[in-house]
């Protein structure tokens, strides 16, 4: 019967923190088995990586300047009691906190302040408008989705995302048309995209809906009809814990299903 | 005067006290951890300084907060520095700058000689990059322990300090981030960065060091 290295021991072992007896051991069964000859020697190369990583960046230091700023802080506090020492050290931190920052928040609290009022002042829009609220949470990619004002609420995203991550794991391969992406009403499952990695779409995973022009279809190796390139269309996306897009379905079939649920 | 051979808990009560040499010994002695900490887990130099600035700020300020029982002045830097940095990414929301970094190619290629294994031997500067952009877009979370503990070489206990978890939840985030970073660098480097032999070929196809022996079956395991 096979039995192969504890996963943990084998990254201990490439990081040079196991202990004697079980580097042996473990480097021994390496030796013999494959398998765990293979991980061990990715755990290296990656180990090796991280180091040179690590010499890499080993010279980086704060500037000399900091030491100066902090040293008159320091006695700026150490010279006053508590409460002023604090208000003290608060206007040296003030003073090298960097102007440009204050400046872009000062500006980008006035802008929040004038699209709330601007936005107040319109009147209400029919729902079927989609307005796209912000940027996407992470880095998709190119042609990003951009997320519609009619996604689900954060909670019930949570919810969702965790049993779309699991059905997805499996793989299934969707059924768009051939040469064209799915049209409204049109049934659709989870596609997962290429170069997804298997730990993708477990722990983590969450789901965002989204408003796309067909053409950013291309972007996820999908066909788009070149006639109707320009058409909005609204899709499910799959987001892994590093924000990367890793699934996609046609939000056709899941407002069909939340029509019938209601 | 830099006191010397002092221990960073001796410098601290000394600075407790209003003793800026000891301050300025213990901040010497430090930074460039603190620094580095800020620019690993935030890809840039000017976040790095702020919050290595604010880090020493907040010890002036809750030094007296220090407590030996629950770790090492070390570990409460970091955690200090931690917590700057997290407020810094949720602010922000700024995705990790993927641009190349600008690190020292001696210092890596020292790095690489110092008794590096034919493997790291073939790490250069592509990958260097490679591997620093692979951290770099780990989830907060998991590029945190890869930084403790694989870059700053910290023990698990002292990351579990620094990170306030338990050392169990260190050592499955860090094996969890081995394999993350294992994925994204066996992805297909994107065109033109990366040309040379990679270490996503390494990891995509490893090698044993013996692999001409036989392998045989894993009968009689671990």
């Amino acid at each position: 019967m096979e039995r192969h290295c504890p996963e943990d021991q084998i990254v201990e072992l490439a990081r040079g923190r196991l202990d004697p007896d079980a580097r042996r051991a473990v480097a021994a069964h390496a030796r013999e088995c494959r398998e765990c000859a293979a991980l061990l020697a990715g755990e290296e190369a990656l180990a090796a990586g991280l180091r040179a990583l690590a010499a890499s960046q080993q010279a980086e230091q704060a500037p000399p300047a900091l030491e100066a700023a902090l040293g008159m802080a320091f006695r700026e506090r150490a010279a006053k009691p508590e409460p002023a020492g604090a208000r003290a050290v608060g206007r040296v931190l003030i003073s090298l906190v960097s102007w440009r920052r204050a400046a872009i928040l000062a500006a980008a609290s006035l802008a929040l302040v004038a699209c709330l009022l601007w936005w107040r002042a319109q009147p209400a829009a029919p729902q079927s408008q989609s307005v796209t609220a912000g940027p996407p949470a992470r880095p998709l990619p190119q042609g990003a989705p951009q997320r519609s004002a009619e996604a689900p609420p954060a909670a019930t995203k949570v919810a969702q995302a965790r049993r779309p991550a699991r059905s997805a794991s499996k793989r299934r391969v969707a059924k768009p048309p051939a040469g064209e992406a799915p049209q409204a009403g049109s049934e659709s499952e989870f596609v997962v995209l290429p170069g997804t990695p298997p730990w993708a779409l477990q722990d983590g995973a969450r789901l965002v809906r989204a408003t796309m022009p067909r053409s950013a279809l291309v972007s996820f190796g999908l066909p788009v009809n070149a006639e109707r390139a320009g058409q909005p269309i609204r899709v499910d996306l799959i987001l892994s814990e590093d924000g990367v897009a890793r699934a996609i379905r046609f939000a056709s079939q899941l407002e069909t299903q939340e029509r019938t649920r209601r | 005067m830099e006191p010397p051979e002092q221990s960073d808990q001796e410098l601290l009560r000394l600075m407790l006290e209003g003793d800026e040499a000891a301050f300025t010994a213990l901040y010497r002695r430090r930074q460039g951890a603190i620094f580095r900490f800020a620019l690993q887990m935030g890809g840039l130099r000017a976040m790095a300084e702020e919050v290595t600035q604010e880090t020493f700020l907040t010890l002036i300020q809750e030094a007296r907060r220090y407590d030996p029982a629950r770790g090492s002045v070390a570990a409460y830097l970091y955690g200090i520095a931690r917590n700057h940095v997290l407020r810094r990414l949720d602010s922000e929301r700024a995705p990790a700058p993927l641009e190349p970094g600008d690190h020292d190619q001696g210092a890596a290629a020292a790095g690489l000689a110092a008794g590096d294994d034919v493997l790291g031997s073939l790490l250069g500067r592509e990958q260097v990059e490679r591997v620093r952009a692979a951290v770099l877009a780990l989830p907060a979370r998991y590029r945190e322990v890869v930084v403790l503990c694989d870059l700053h070489e910290n023990d698990y206990a002292e990351a579990a300090r620094a990170l306030d978890c338990p050392i169990g939840t260190v050592r499955s985030r860090l094996h969890r981030a081995h394999r993350m970073l294992a994925g994204k660098l066996a992805e297909r480097p994107r065109a033109g960065f990366c040309q040379s032999r990679s270490l996503a070929a390494l990891v995509a196809t490893p090698q044993a060091a013996d692999s001409d022996t036989p392998v045989e079956g894993c009968s009689g395991g671990l």
